[in-house]
């Protein structure tokens, strides 16, 4: 495996390989990063392309004054919280969880979970979502990345150019909020 | 609902939203991926030529105006009387009589 700097390198220089190791380098991290902001699978894998696009496109302007990692997921949660106000402005956020995914009916059949479990399930996430929503999005990028598997409080700080005790101040306001507002909603259905 | 149900209810969805399962990315993302930098590649190659095109456009505009502006400058502007004006239609027109007015 090339370290770091120069993979960069040689993507700058175009290497094909060069940028196609990148991408199975983060591949993973910044899809499941797209999934926990977004929560809908298609969304997700659209963003995902979307942040290697222009992964690709301004390589070129890339100094090193991060790493290349914090770089990378800097711009998924800069696209990712562009699609949720984009999303905001559509008012699509319902709408997305009201289709039934082909896979979700596949997983049904074969016995997976049941289309109540599933519903409840798709309820469930539309509680979420509607509470994140509400949050300051700066509380929501430390909660959502720290629920995303492999991020320390260290990295958070870094992607969100702060301190690990601001991060750990905005988790915990972010969780206290989020059950707050889900008990509203709940208590209002 | 009383309210310790409702938090237990709330603190059951927020550990939901925490215990997603990590995506697996479908089998032609690499390959969507792919065709979408091809895309965005082409796309800069006709920027690029549409931006040079309208920088082209903009000069002979701005060439062709000033040649225009350089031409009405250097022509000579002579203001030409009334009198002289009647005396070159009557020539033309055959007409002998002019009025002295």
């Amino acid at each position: 495996m090339l370290e770091d700097s120069i993979l960069i390198e040689k993507v700058k220089a175009g290497n094909r390989s060069a940028f196609n190791e990148l991408v199975g380098l983060y591949r993973n991290r910044v899809i499941n990063t797209c999934y926990k902001f977004l929560l809908d699978k298609e969304n997700a894998e659209d963003i995902s392309q979307e942040v290697f696009v222009e992964v690709f496109q301004s390589i070129k302007s890339f100094r090193g004054d991060s790493k290349l990692s914090t770089w990378i997921l800097r711009i998924a949660v800069s696209k990712c919280l562009d699609e949720i106000k984009k999303r905001k402005r559509k008012k699509r956020v319902s709408s997305a969880f009201k289709k039934v995914h082909l896979e979700d009916l596949a997983n049904w059949l074969a016995g997976g979970t049941t289309p109540e479990k599933l519903l409840s399930g798709k309820e469930d996430m539309k509680k979420i979502i509607k509470a994140m929503d509400t949050l300051p999005d700066n509380q929501r990028i430390a909660f959502t990345l720290s629920k995303v598997e492999g991020y320390t409080n260290t990295e958070i700080a870094e992607i969100m150019k702060t301190t690990i005790i601001a991060v750990e101040s905005l988790i915990y306001r972010a969780k206290k909020e989020l059950i707050r507002k889900l008990e509203d909603i709940l208590k209002n259905v | 609902m009383n309210s310790q149900k409702v938090e237990i209810e709330a603190l059951q969805i927020l550990d939901k939203f925490e215990e997603l399962q990590e995506l697996t990315p479908s089998a032609d993302w690499d390959q969507s991926l792919m065709s979408r930098i091809i895309q965005s590649k082409q796309s800069t190659r006709s920027k690029i030529y549409l931006s040079s095109l309208s920088v082209l456009v903009v000069l002979v505009i701005l060439f062709n105006a000033g040649f225009v502006l350089k031409t009405v400058i250097n022509s000579d502007s002579r203001t030409v009387s009334h009198m002289e004006e009647y005396h070159t239609l009557s020539k033309e027109l055959f007409i002998n009589q002019i009025p002295n007015n």
